[in-house]
């Protein structure tokens, strides 16, 4: 009881703590420091901007998927490319076997001249 | 000087001026950071940098609200953004943080610059409880209870309502008060 009694004390002992205080105050040199901050920062150079452009989360996270996007679709215009490639070749030995039986057929039909 | 003129003037580069309004502010500026980010140093330079903006944002300041008002503004989002950095720095990645919890009693250690010397420790406890409270809970009390600011001066710069921030506070003080019990029924003081 006594302790309980003795720590809601502490408690609100620690809540009015703040009632009566002074502002904290900083280095005497913070003027100093805020006037060669801004003229060492007056002009950010172009690697500057172009650094905090492409550090931004949404443009890092749109060049990912430029870069995914672009791999997706050479893996599959490869493919296409191999498919038609295929496509052709087959064609082509049809076409070559076609010939082929065609010159046999006419040579045979011709056989007096 | 009334504050249109102040800010046009600013606005125009006067570097006297502009002096005259770090002079002015730069105490309540970094009183308002220490009371959040408990760190002398981080403090100063978030003071830095909140006069670098103001001096660089001016031309964009359409004085819809008070000098003040702007300047705690900054100050606070400029604070919360430090401390963010500061604790994923400190977690050392997302996957650290999914199995280092974030220590729970470590020892209340700040000691604000202008507390009493007789209150000293009840107000090292106090900031400690301040860092466990929702950000927006601790905002208000800093802004209210440290730097002494009334219901409505709090509202414009957290860009709420009166009764929000005495519902704010409200609840702050009950949080404070059960973390303060917890703490000095663990440490036993």
């Amino acid at each position: 009881m006594e302790i309980n009694k003795n720590i809601g004390e502490k408690v609100e002992r620690a809540l009015h703590s703040m009632d009566v205080h002074q502002r904290a105050t900083p280095a005497p040199y913070l003027a100093t420091r805020i006037n060669a901050a801004l003229s060492a920062g007056k002009q950010p150079g172009l690697w500057d901007k172009f650094y905090a452009i492409i550090t931004r989360p949404a443009v890092a996270m749109a060049c990912i998927a430029i870069v995914l996007l672009l791999n997706i679709m050479i893996i599959t215009f490869n493919d296409n490319t191999e498919a038609v490639r295929f496509q052709t070749d087959s064609r082509s030995d049809w076409q070559s076997y076609s010939i082929s039986a065609t010159s046999a057929s006419y040579d045979v039909e011709n056989i007096e001249p | 000087m009334n504050q249109p003129e102040t800010i046009e003037k600013l606005k125009r580069g006067d570097t006297a001026l502009f002096s005259d309004v770090v002079n002015k502010w730069q105490d309540k500026v970094y009183n308002t950071a220490i009371s959040i980010v408990q760190n002398q140093e981080d403090a100063e330079d978030i003071c830095q940098e909140v006069f670098v903006q103001l001096h660089e944002s001016i031309g964009t300041f359409r004085g819809e609200a008070l000098l003040s008002t702007w300047l705690y503004r900054i100050t606070v989002n400029k604070a919360l953004d430090y401390e963010k950095k500061k604790k994923t720095k400190k977690r050392g990645g997302l996957l650290k943080a999914f199995f280092i919890r974030e220590e729970s009693d470590e020892p209340a250690h700040f000691e604000h610059p202008g507390v009493l010397a007789e209150n000293k420790e009840s107000a090292k406890a106090l900031f400690y409880a301040l860092k466990k409270l929702p950000e927006s809970q601790r905002i208000a009390f800093v802004l209210h209870k440290i730097e002494g600011n009334s219901y409505d001066e709090i509202a414009a710069i957290t860009s709420s309502t009166r009764m929000a921030v005495e519902s704010l506070l409200a609840r702050a003080k009950m949080n404070l008060r059960k973390i303060l019990k917890n703490w000095y029924e663990k440490n036993n003081h």
